[in-house]
């Protein structure tokens, strides 16, 4: 029994979470397209991760917490109920300001497909991590990536 | 990596960074309520919980590392679950018993053997008794719920004190009578500060808190399933 070493790891897991948990905030606002929601979504899986923490065999505390924020994010777009197009005024003024042609070739993209791209091209994830975050295989994100990027490069005008 | 790839790049990173900060987590809440947030993942009938639905979600019982074959087929079973009992949902209130006994014929009659249903004991003073479907760990836990009759109740509570400005004591009175009448004899009842603020309705949540009225907020059952209701205000 190692009971010494018990406390220590789960103050340093929470810490790890607690430093993760903007990181999560910001990347379920392009996976969900709503701030205010991936805030919500975000305090759910922090919670969750917290409950679980007896579960969490170490490794990536953070990949750990996102995974259980990106599940979470597509169980709730999976209970959203259809919705009629956005129109530009329901867009967020931050995105707008920062970079409107971004955010709308996102809004081009699937959910989970999205969420591959932030993890691949953002976090550098491999499509085997990914897989595992998402729930797929890594083939499915493979193909996923390349879908994403050839459709951002047709909608941002990305030709080199 | 192409240039494409890097100007992409580029162009996320500063469009994640332009997401409004959060707020920041109120850790002493996380930790006391833990238990409550995961009710409020996997609970069952909707008709429970309020203020609180705003982050209702899909039990979602995270088992690192996931098997994504049988992650499917646990989430399969967990929404198949979920939809057969939603249709039982009748706002009563049950007991333990005929919350066990109403969850054991259902997983019967789905042909899941399979799944348990546990009491991990933290029912023992709640009104009446709901269920949280968790499919990873493939049952059903009993969670104490205040009945789908009371939460209707506080449901249209909650609309009334967020259209008409009412102070400390008229809220909770308010809130106390319709307990009362709802057959909650004596509810306990906290005042003060802001604990949830829902998506639905926050800029006139937040307007009203910020003219001083006092607003309905909530409920968390305690480790033994007894409620306390709150009241939010400044």
């Amino acid at each position: 029994m190692e009971l010494a070493g018990v406390a220590p790891i789960a103050a340093d897991l929470e810490s790890e979470l607690i430093a993760a948990y903007p990181g999560l905030v910001r990347r379920l606002a392009l996976v969900l397209r709503d701030s205010h929601e991936a805030e919500d979504v975000a305090q759910a899986a922090f919670a969750r991760a917290l409950e679980r923490r007896r579960l969490f065999r170490g490794g990536d505390a953070r990949a750990w917490l996102y995974t259980i924020g990106l599940r979470l994010a597509f169980n709730e777009l999976r209970r959203r109920r259809p919705t009629v197009s956005l129109q530009a005024a329901d867009e967020p003024s931050w995105a707008i300001a920062s970079d409107p042609d971004l955010w709308r070739a996102l809004a081009e993209l699937e959910a989970r497909q999205r969420a591959a791209l932030l993890l691949s091209v953002l976090d550098g994830y491999t499509h085997a991590e990914i897989g595992r975050m998402l729930g797929v295989r890594p083939g499915t994100v493979s193909s996923w990536l390349s879908r994403t990027k050839g459709r951002l490069r047709v909608l941002l005008g990305g030709d080199d | 990596m192409s240039d494409f790839d890097r100007r992409l790049r580029s162009r996320l990173q500063r469009l994640e960074e332009s997401v409004p900060d959060p707020q920041p987590l109120a850790l002493s809440e996380f930790r006391r309520s833990g238990r409550q947030r995961r009710r409020q993942a996997v609970l069952l009938l909707a008709a429970t919980i309020g203020l609180l639905s705003v982050t209702s979600l899909a039990a979602l019982a995270m088992r690192p590392p996931p098997d994504p074959a049988q992650e499917a087929k646990n989430a399969a079973e967990e929404g198949l679950v979920l939809q057969d009992l939603a249709t039982q949902e009748d706002g009563s209130c049950r007991s333990s018993e005929d919350a066990v006994a109403l969850f054991q014929h259902r997983l019967n009659a789905l042909g899941l053997d399979h799944w348990s249903i546990r009491d991990d004991g933290r029912t023992l003073d709640a009104p009446c008794i709901s269920g949280g479907v968790i499919g990873d760990s493939q049952e059903i836990l009993l969670m104490a719920s205040m009945g789908g009759r009371v939460a209707s109740a506080l449901d249209e509570l909650a609309l009334d004190l967020l259209q008409t400005c009412h102070n400390r004591d008229e809220a909770m009175e308010r809130l106390r009578g319709t307990l009362v009448q709802s057959g909650i004899p004596e509810p306990q009842i906290s005042v003060g500060g802001v604990r949830v603020v829902p998506n639905d309705s926050a800029g006139e949540y937040l307007e009203q808190l910020g003219k001083g009225c006092y607003l309905y907020a909530g409920a968390n059952p305690n480790q033994t399933g007894r409620y306390t209701w709150y009241v939010a205000g400044r």
